[in-house]
């Protein structure tokens, strides 16, 4: 299983919250190209599960597939209308950006506009629109004719592979952690594993951490290791920095379990597996914040992708980084699965 | 008419780097005119000669686009660009860029989680574009400081409408390319010597067209442009500057010249004559080729003829193919008419 590919591919997915339907396919597709056995459902309000192994113990490792975008909230005439984020949206990163919406009639391509610099009121230059100024120019496809108010969308921004495999896209946040729960059951498929294997693809987590609840609910695994992305800028000078190419962040915090954190970190440390600690004293801004307290409480464990450029549509990932979330991942599903 | 319009405008060429286009254009002309010549600057001017040898006029389009140059390689192997013509910044953060045609790259932009603040402007200073390299050295070995930056966007047309960067002024160098085309298939000639000027660094102050005139010595000149049209819902009508749809722009004035009267009233004759639909520039913002050419030699007299352009310096600007249609028809026509000689 090729990461990139299957990496750019995802990101390339319209899977906008509410629409994650539409990025199932391809992890479908994927997972039944590792093991056509694999079960495969939907459960609650439309979340993907897939099961691998039949043994006691349980072991869930929740991926969110969602991705932020905008959504129609006013038609103003014939060829423009306005939006609103679906998510946490920074206007700044529409400016001058194609957009692509689902409409009834099937995608509608439009430009967010910006005045040329020739036509601007000079007091208005040291400031950004904000989404009441945004307007969507639909001159491109035909007008607004065919589109409602709440057609979604999203920046229409292809992957692109950079230097050094590091990889742009829309969404990798958090197709990253969707390709690193898929690439640890290639890993894993290596070995002879003895316990029973979660991978839950939730909906829903940028607009307030929907599928994940209902899943963990559901599946009420023994532990749960959540994988998202987390920002590879440079912090406020008291926290460390997560570092792109340097492995995975494993989070440590009040959200995560000590058994948990020590496993992953005694995994990472035997294996030689690079890897960051990344420490979050409260909240952690992912699934982990819900799934830790689910019916009697989950032994939780969150392992970060770090990546630039977060909810832009320019994200930025390093493969490797990603390949190694996944071995750490399958080493742990493996250890978990010999317990009794 | 429309030939080119998609790779023209996807070709890379920022001012002083107008190169590729240049080779371009003179691959598809080739055999559609009478003399060809290349000045110091970079200018490329051809000839078209007319039926009658006494006057001379310059047909003028340039051949660059604003972008960016990268003018510092972090020590994160991240590099710093600045803008060649105006690139307002807004429209550069988290864009796709190319750097020099060939290295893929990405605009920074500050996570909404860590930045909550959202209406200052990233400004060049804080721009950073990563193209994967892991520190300076790395950089090094594939980019060099100086190297062209521009945006990274393909051409996509549909019915009436087209979306590209680089319209301003590749709209332009099409129209004439197009004309030149049209010379040969009808075997017609425009009434006066007629010197196409494909020229460079107008978007770093209107720095090739006098030097592309010192060689033709026109006795009058013709400016295609893309000009900033400004109708959106943010801007009150009264501000438009031009309005998609309605047709080419014809200017009475602009930053830097009022127009030749004579020149422009048969610009306007022209147009109602071929029964095509046109406006006027409603606002003087803005520059042409046109103010230096009233600066060059002992002053050569100009008219101005654009396509209105959505998003102009941006890398998503848009047109109205039959506004750029008309340009074309009416280039055609005062060409073969001779009009843009007024006496």
């Amino acid at each position: 299983m090729d990461i990139s590919e299957i990496l750019k591919k995802l990101s390339d997915s319209f899977g906008v919250s509410s629409w994650e339907h539409n990025t199932y396919s391809i992890v479908e597709e994927t997972l039944k190209q590792l093991d056509p056995d694999i079960e495969i459902s939907k459960r609650g309000t439309g979340s993907l599960v897939a099961k691998y192994g039949n043994g006691d113990k349980k072991i869930g490792f929740f991926a969110h597939i969602d991705e932020i975008g905008i959504a129609i909230s006013k038609i103003v005439d014939k060829e423009f209308a306005r939006v609103e984020m679906v998510g946490g949206v920074d206007p700044r990163t529409l400016i001058a950006k194609r957009v692509i919406f689902k409409t009834d009639k099937g995608n509608k391509l439009g430009v967010i506009g910006m005045l040329a610099p020739h036509l601007q009121d000079k007091d208005k230059r040291g400031q950004s629109p904000s989404f009441d100024e945004l307007f969507v120019d639909f001159s491109i496809s035909g007008g607004t004719e065919g589109l409602n108010v709440g057609d979604i969308g999203v920046v229409d921004a292809k992957s692109k592979e950079l230097e050094n495999k590091t990889i742009s896209g829309k969404a990798i946040d958090n197709r990253a952690g969707v390709v690193s729960i898929i690439k640890a059951l290639d890993y894993l498929k290596k070995f002879k594993f003895n316990g029973t294997l979660y991978l839950s693809f939730n909906k829903g987590e940028e607009v307030g951490l929907v599928g994940a609840k209902g899943m963990a609910y559901d599946i009420h695994p023994d532990s749960a290791i959540i994988v998202d992305v987390t920002f590879a800028e440079d912090l406020p000078g008291n926290m460390e920095t997560m570092k792109i190419g340097k492995g995975p962040a494993i989070a440590v915090g009040a959200a995560i379990n000590k058994e948990v954190y020590k496993k992953l970190t005694d995994i990472a440390k035997n294996e030689n597996i690079d890897h960051q600690i990344e420490v979050l004293p409260m909240g952690t801004g992912t699934e982990t914040d819900v799934v830790q307290m689910i019916k009697t409480g989950v032994k939780t464990g969150l392992l970060s992708i770090p990546i630039y450029n977060m909810h832009s549509p320019v994200e930025v990932v390093n493969e490797n980084d990603i390949d190694l979330t996944a071995k750490l991942l399958a080493l742990y599903a493996y250890e978990e699965g010999e317990k009794k | 008419m429309r030939k080119y319009l998609k790779e023209m405008t996807e070709l890379m060429g920022v001012s002083g780097h107008e190169e590729k286009v240049k080779e371009f254009i003179k691959e598809k002309i080739d055999g559609m005119y009478d003399d060809i010549y290349e000045d110091v600057m970079g200018n490329m001017i051809v000839l078209k000669k007319g039926k009658n040898s006494s006057k001379r006029v310059m047909v003028a389009a340039h051949m660059d686009e604003v972008g960016f140059l990268v003018t510092k390689i972090h020590k994160d192997g991240k590099l710093g660009i600045s803008m060649v013509g105006g690139v307002d910044p807004r429209v550069v953060k988290s864009q796709r860029l190319l750097i020099k045609n060939e290295i893929p790259a990405v605009v920074n932009s500050k996570p909404i989680h860590l930045e909550k603040e959202t209406s200052s402007v990233a400004k060049y200073d804080s721009l950073k574009v990563e193209c994967g390299f892991k520190k300076d050295e790395d950089a090094k070995k594939k980019v060099n400081l100086g190297d062209m930056v521009t945006f990274d966007v393909q051409y996509h047309e549909n019915g009436d409408y087209a979306l590209s960067k680089a319209f301003d002024d590749r709209a332009g160098c099409t129209v004439m390319m197009n004309v030149l085309e049209s010379f040969k298939n009808n075997n017609t000639k425009p009434e006066y010597d007629t010197y196409f000027a494909f020229v460079v660094q107008e978007e770093t102050g209107l720095r090739g067209s006098g030097v592309a005139a010192e060689y033709i010595k026109p006795d009058a000149a013709l400016i295609l442009e893309g000009t900033t049209a400004g109708d959106n819902p943010e801007n009150e009508p009264e501000k438009w500057a031009t309005h998609l749809g309605d047709g080419p722009v014809l200017t009475f004035m602009h930053s830097g010249v009022v127009l030749e009267r004579k020149i422009f009233e048969n610009i306007v004759e022209t147009a109602k004559e071929i029964g095509i639909k046109y406006q006027y520039k409603m606002r003087t913002a803005g520059g042409t080729d046109a103010a230096r050419l009233a600066r060059s030699l002992n002053g050569i007299p100009a008219g101005v003829i654009s396509v209105p352009c959505r998003y102009l310096h941006s890398p998503n600007t848009i047109i109205n193919l039959n506004d750029y249609d008309s340009v074309y028809k009416i280039t055609e026509k005062l060409l073969i008419d001779g009009r843009m000689i007024a006496e």
